[in-house]
């Protein structure tokens, strides 16, 4: 597994294979300093792993974006979770090509994926219900019909 | 006294009534009460989506907003003793900047519950982007949102682009006097029909008609890009809304080059030029009126325009060598120009390549076409292609004159769903929303640029914000300066009302003696 620290605006160190290290932000903030060269990225899994015959799209996500890997769908099945309000993703470890303008879809900025490898595994998660909110919500909302049947008794002749 | 006492009366009580502000925030309060309250009725449209996808926790958030839209409307409705009879010009164009002021605070309730804005600013400034279609975003973890706060961001989009007064009052206050003043303080002009009541509910139709046919293509392309079914017609929804709106929004991060196909890239397309479209030309099209399509005077202006910058933008982009197949070439070009031209604000690559891939010149065309915008009683924003016409048209017939002897007489013709001569009304009508525009691309280039923003950013950002566009190169974001986040949410609001709703306000509020009837 590599390590993903890199320093604002330079390239990340080499991991394996010549490929350089680096986190989704710093790869889409600037893409031409990665344009055509081998790349390893980790973050989570969000949406749904997209399945056309035997590839598939995952996108990767991190702070506030993602990037799409177009991988082979037996790596992909791999994958358990994806990220979403009622889950977290699994935590994937991608090595692959960083495409700009990738020809073969249609101009996407892509990673072609050699591999993948499912470091962390996501699940549910556990989102509290608020008593307090759902009693405020209804509290309102009665509030507010009876001042509406109030206004239309007013207004009846 | 009402509107209808002084219907009635001479001129010296007439007089004495202007005199008196009390009859206009009469208006603003009651229509305002009844615009909350459809406010909460729409609520119920997320929190059942919540329900359906089992996220209990999200309901009471909109429960609450709703329950606050409620008493808000009802409130105000209340302290209103009966329906005005009457609505003045400077009243209804009042009562629309208001009530979507208000609406802005009541709709960020659920939204800054969510827990996915740093700010309540920050939740009112996505809730005005929604309703003025633009589609800039500030939202927080965008991937992790849930099913009903997805609905509800593409909702206000929907809504907003229809026209949110108009939908409340013409469903929930059958013939109520004043409803094409406000239509046209929403930014639209077109009667389709004799009656402005039947005008509203025949929007409404074409819209809801084309949500589904336009729902279903949607849903088709998601499942052949490989979303699941539950998740692909979700998807196919707040696709739709957003496109036909021509917001912008997207239910993912990365808009939608989430999806990596081209299919659904070619229904967008289509569906937001669709959206883009007057909504007059689409009843004429309707009504079997097919040549309306070709003599428009807005299509001509949109299809030159479009045309022109396209071509110069894809050279641009051929010769910097950042594409260089002819799919590639349309899929990143094409598709981004008309997402711009038409102000819908879709992105199929990163802001930030936008800045640092695309030459200046390509760069160039899309700032013009965002500025130059979609059709006049559409969704779209901008200059509208019927003012940019005129304008043209206007400077033909200056030069004919000047040409011509003196003694000829020059008359200038256009047809917009029915001929009219080019008058000096209407010439000073267009130019002057195109100077307004220009204004303010230029005051909010200048803000951008005091905030410590670079150049080709802060035009790019000036010229999307003030056209309800939606495309970025970056520079919206959370981290945005508090006083820049309140520009553009006044920069959006004064837009996508055409700026008079927003200069009448402005003139109430310094002026509150007597308005122009």
């Amino acid at each position: 597994m590599l390590a993903c620290g890199l320093l604002s605006g330079l390239p990340a160190a080499a991991g394996s294979a010549g490929a350089l290290s680096v986190d989704v932000e710093s790869l889409l903030a600037q893409p031409n300093l990665y344009a055509g060269q081998l790349v390893t990225i980790r973050g989570e899994v969000i949406g749904e792993v997209m399945y056309r015959g035997d590839r598939a799209w995952v996108n990767i996500g991190g702070q506030g974006s993602a990037v799409g890997v177009w991988v082979d769908a037996g790596l992909a099945r791999e994958i358990q979770s994806c990220g979403s309000y009622g889950h977290t993703g699994d935590t994937v470890v991608v090595m692959g090509e960083f495409r700009i303008a990738c020809p073969e879809h249609g101009g996407d900025p892509d990673i072609h994926a050699l591999e993948l490898h499912v470091v962390e595994l996501g699940g549910k998660v556990q989102r509290p219900i608020s008593q307090a909110r759902w009693a405020l919500g209804l509290g309102l909302l009665c509030v507010g019909f009876l001042l509406t049947l109030g206004g239309r008794h007013r207004a009846a002749p | 006294m009402t509107g209808a006492f002084a219907d009635q009366t001479g001129p010296h009580l007439r007089k004495a009534r202007e005199k008196r502000p009390i009859g206009t925030l009469f208006v603003i309060t009651y229509y305002a009460g009844i615009v909350l309250r459809w406010v909460a009725v729409i609520m119920v449209i997320p929190a059942l989506v919540s329900a359906l996808s089992g996220e209990w926790s999200v309901v009471p958030d909109f429960l609450i907003g709703a329950g606050v839209a409620l008493v808000g409307g009802s409130t105000l409705v209340l302290l209103c003793r009966t329906a005005p009879s009457r609505v003045y010009w400077s009243q209804g164009m009042l009562t629309v900047a208001v009530s979507w002021l208000l609406s802005m605070i009541v709709c960020a309730v659920p939204s800054w519950l969510s827990g996915h804005y740093l700010s309540f600013v920050d939740a009112c400034f996505d809730v005005m982007s929604g309703f003025t279609t633009t589609g800039l975003v500030l939202i927080q973890d965008l991937d992790h949102v849930s099913d009903g706060l997805n609905t509800w961001r593409h909702l206000l989009s929907y809504l907003g682009g229809q026209g949110m007064i108009v939908l409340a009052l013409s469903f929930l206050a059958h013939g109520f006097p004043g409803l094409y003043t406000l239509y046209v303080g929403e930014g639209k002009d077109e009667r389709l029909l004799p009656s402005m009541w039947r005008t509203a509910r025949a929007i409404w139709f074409i819209s809801v008609v084309y949500l589904l046919v336009g729902t279903g293509a949607f849903a088709v392309a998601t499942r052949q890009a490989g979303l699941s079914a539950y998740r692909g017609l979700l998807h196919a929804f707040w696709l739709f809304m957003s496109a036909w709106s021509t917001g912008g929004f997207a239910p993912q991060s990365q808009s939608i080059l989430f999806y990596h196909s081209r299919i659904v890239e070619a229904v967008a397309l289509v569906v937001f030029v669709l959206g883009s479209l007057n909504f007059g030309l689409h009843y004429a099209v309707w009504s079997g009126n097919r040549r309306e399509v070709t003599r428009n005077l807005e299509i001509r202006s949109f299809l030159v325009t479009s045309a022109i910058l396209t071509l110069i933008s894809l050279a641009a982009l051929k010769v910097s060598g950042v594409y260089s197949t002819g799919e590639v070439l349309f899929r990143k070009g094409v598709f981004h120009l008309l997402s711009a031209h038409t102000t819908t604000g879709f992105m199929t690559i990163y802001p930030s390549m936008l800045v640092v891939s695309w030459p200046a010149l390509a760069m160039f065309c899309v700032v013009l076409a965002q500025l130059l915008g979609g059709s006049a009683s559409s969704t779209a924003g901008g200059f509208k292609g019927v003012r940019v016409g005129i304008a043209a048209k206007t400077v033909v017939h200056e030069l004919r004159r000047l040409l011509l002897p003196e003694s000829a007489v020059v008359v200038t013709r256009f047809h917009f769903f029915r001929d009219h001569v080019l008058g000096d009304r209407q010439a000073r009508a267009a130019l002057l929303v195109i100077f307004l525009y220009t204004v303010t691309v230029s005051v909010t280039a200048v803000a951008n640029l005091a905030a410590g923003y670079p150049l080709q950013e802060s035009l790019f950002e000036a010229a999307s914000v003030t056209g309800n566009v939606g495309l970025t190169a970056g520079l919206t974001s959370a981290s945005m300066p508090l006083g820049l986040k309140l520009h553009y949410i006044l920069v959006m609001w004064s837009g996508r009302l055409e700026f008079m709703a927003v200069l009448v306000l402005v003139g109430y509020l310094i002026h509150r003696r007597r308005l122009p009837q």
